[in-house]
């Protein structure tokens, strides 16, 4: 019967392994791997922020400091065609003499548009933007008439504050050329077919916008002693919107819901599932944002929000275990309250598009839509049995419990629409109130928490944190 | 597998070739999951255990000298991560020894003949259904062949608790190997 010595046969003992058993470990090497190659991706994400940031602030400042008055090329690209001729009729109430024939004049007002061109790059204090509009000239009639009265005439002068034209542009905004100080006129002296720029800063009754310059192209006809300035193409206007910058800061409160999803692992151990403590979940956090904001109302701006999110998942274990030492089996029972505080810090960075409403003096409502992906790191969690922070233990101490949180999917994107309520605080300081319902594209978190038995699991549950819900977020804009 | 062979292996697994590690894996799994058999309760720990064992050999193959004892040096590795994995487990366990383990010296003869005759599988099995720590001494003492005061320095226990553990064991594989007598006796 002797089989020899049992030390060597139990230091040789071979087995051949099975397929699934490299396939366990090839896994466990991916999943290494995967964690190796992670600080890069986050590095990769944060560094990909920073340039955004970096180049969204260096092309605001580029948009502040660019020539505010582009040539006054003849672009006929961007004149529409179709437009029909309207002569400007003549009217001897309005007729404007050449005021000064001297060559010197045209220089002066050369001189003068670059000076325009100075000064209004900022309006009230803020910058202004250009944005190319055609429009069309309603009426003739609006348009002054000028009257040469001499043949080399080299520059028009035109007499401020009279109307030359009134435009509806595309997105409703009327405006009224009321304004008009100074002119150029081409110095070769107005031919047929000659193109004649005109700048003219140009208030908007509105006040929304204003029309920092526009060109005329006409067709120059000389009939005795006037001149009659025909609109042939399209007038091209650019308009200077006036917009600023701000720095907003806000805290803002959500509200995910923690939910029980899929389990499909049949428990072995304990029949509960671990179901959360509470079903909403409340998620704190604070909101940094940068923007840009147009008289019109609208506003653009791009920021990050850090939340923190804490969630507890507990389970009641009743079981009777079998605790085997030997060919000796102790029954033992086991009653334990046992819940998983699982913690985590969201940033979600984000776009945001807003377009606000006076409705008193200093205060507007407004509607916001953002969108943004999220980004969730785990931080150290919680293991509760009972009252204290121990690993689960049976009354023999011989079993020890454990658990472990496999997390399936973290990051996701998600929209926000919502309204505002502002007032202005404090000079041209903001405080505001957003009321949101934000939606979440996959789940917030998405994982599996297991309860193990000696390092392995005894019963797994699928569980699902959903960032679908209503948002209250209180901000300051500076 | 040649001695060439095994090297070519090795040099590859450190460029991370997976195919190399497939095969370094097969080989090391076959020698040495008795290794970690030992020193756990169950097929399906021991090949747990033997995988953390594996993830570290993959991990720190670039310090081993190629042209040495492998087979050494990953069964190091495997036992301490086994005695890791069993501390783990049994971090919050307090085992009094008694003061006396003069008992131990007994019945040496008479269960290592009994081990003799019983087959290989079976005295696997029985060790397996030791306790961790008991299980963890008789493997290192009786098996791998450390002294109890190496055991001490390895694991953490008092000298006279590793001691008591050993006896603690065969006295268990002892009682086991008698009810087995008894089946086989009633049959």
């Amino acid at each position: 019967m002797k089989q020899g010595d049992f030390r060597e046969r139990l230091k040789n003992y071979s087995e051949e392994p099975s397929d699934s058993d490299w396939t366990k470990m090839a896994q466990l090497l991916d999943m290494s791997e995967k964690k190796k190659r992670r600080p890069f991706f986050w590095k990769f994400i944060g560094a990909a922020m920073l340039i955004g940031v970096l180049i969204g602030g260096a092309l605001f400042i580029k948009i502040e400091k660019a020539p505010v008055i582009l040539p006054q090329n003849d672009n006929k690209k961007s004149v529409v065609t179709g437009f029909s001729e309207s002569n400007i009729a003549n009217k001897a109430n309005n007729a404007i003499p050449l005021t000064d024939p001297n060559p010197s004049a045209l220089n002066n007002n050369i001189d003068s548009d670059n000076e325009l061109k100075d000064n209004d790059e900022e309006l009230n204090g803020k910058n202004l933007i250009e944005k190319t509009e055609s429009f069309e000239v309603k009426k003739s009639s609006n348009t002054q008439e000028f009257i040469k009265n001499n043949r080399e005439n080299k520059s028009i002068e035109i007499i401020p504050s009279i109307p030359l034209a009134k435009a509806n542009f595309g997105n409703n905004i009327n405006f009224s050329i009321s304004k008009v100080t100074k002119a150029a006129a081409n110095p070769k002296g107005l031919i047929n077919s000659e193109v004649v720029a005109i700048k003219a800063p140009v208030l908007n009754l509105n006040g929304l916008s204003t029309i920092k310059s526009y060109k005329l192209f006409v067709l120059n006809e000389r009939a005795e002693e006037k001149l009659t300035l025909n609109f042939s193409e399209k007038p091209e206007v650019k308009i200077y919107e006036t917009a600023s910058n701000y720095f907003s800061v806000g805290i803002a409160a959500s509200f995910p819901k923690v939910i029980a999803a899929d389990n499909t692992s049949e428990p072995i151990l304990a029949k509960q599932n671990f179901v959360p403590i509470q079903n909403t979940i409340p998620n704190l956090g604070i909101e940094l944002g940068f923007g840009r904001k147009w008289d019109s109302g609208f506003s653009l701006e791009i920021g990050a929000r850090t939340s923190y999110l804490q969630y507890r998942l507990s389970k009641v274990i009743k079981a009777k275990l079998a605790e085997s030492s030997g060919l000796f089996v102790d029954e033992l029972t086991l009653n334990e309250d046992v819940s998983r505080i699982n913690r985590n810090l969201i940033l979600s960075p984000y776009i945001r598009a807003g377009y606000d409403w006076k409705v008193f003096k200093n205060s507007f409502v407004g509607i916001f839509g953002a969108i943004g992906p999220n980004f969730v790191f785990d931080l150290p969690s919680s293991d509760l049995v009972g009252l204290s922070n121990l690993d689960l233990t049976t009354s023999n101490e011989a079993d020890s419990f454990s658990f472990s949180d496999i997390t399936e999917s973290k990051n996701n994107y998600e929209a926000e629409f919502g309204i505002t309520l502002g007032q202005k605080v404090l000079g041209t300081s903001q405080m505001t109130m957003h009321f949101s319902y934000g939606l979440t594209f996959g789940n917030l978190v998405k994982g599996t928490v297991s309860l193990n038995r000696d390092f392995q699991s005894i019963n797994s549950d699928n569980y699902e944190v959903n960032g679908n819900g209503l948002r209250f977020k209180l901000r300051y804009y500076l | 597998m040649e001695i060439h062979e095994l090297n070519d292996i090795l040099s590859r697994c450190i460029r991370q070739d997976r195919l190399a590690q497939e095969k370094l894996y097969n080989y090391t799994y076959q020698k040495l999951i008795g290794t970690a058999m030992r020193y756990t309760k169950s097929r399906e720990d021991a090949k747990w255990v033997f995988n953390l064992a594996m993830m570290k050999v993959y991990k720190n193959i670039e310090k081993f000298k190629i042209g040495t004892n492998y087979l050494g040096w990953s069964n190091d590795i495997l036992i301490k991560t086994s005695i890791d994995n069993i501390r783990k487990n049994t971090r919050h366990q307090r085992i009094m020894a008694p003061v006396d383990s003069s008992f131990v010296e007994g019945n040496k003869v008479t269960l290592n003949e009994a081990l003799d005759t019983l087959a290989t599988e079976k005295i696997m099995e029985m060790v397996q259904r030791l306790g961790e720590k008991e299980r963890m001494v008789f493997s290192l003492y009786v098996v791998d062949g450390y002294k109890h005061k190496e055991i001490a320095e390895l694991t953490g226990l008092n000298l006279n608790t590793s001691k008591w553990l050993l006896g603690k064991a065969k006295k268990e594989l002892k009682e086991m190997i008698g009810r087995l007598n008894e089946i086989r006796l009633s049959k």
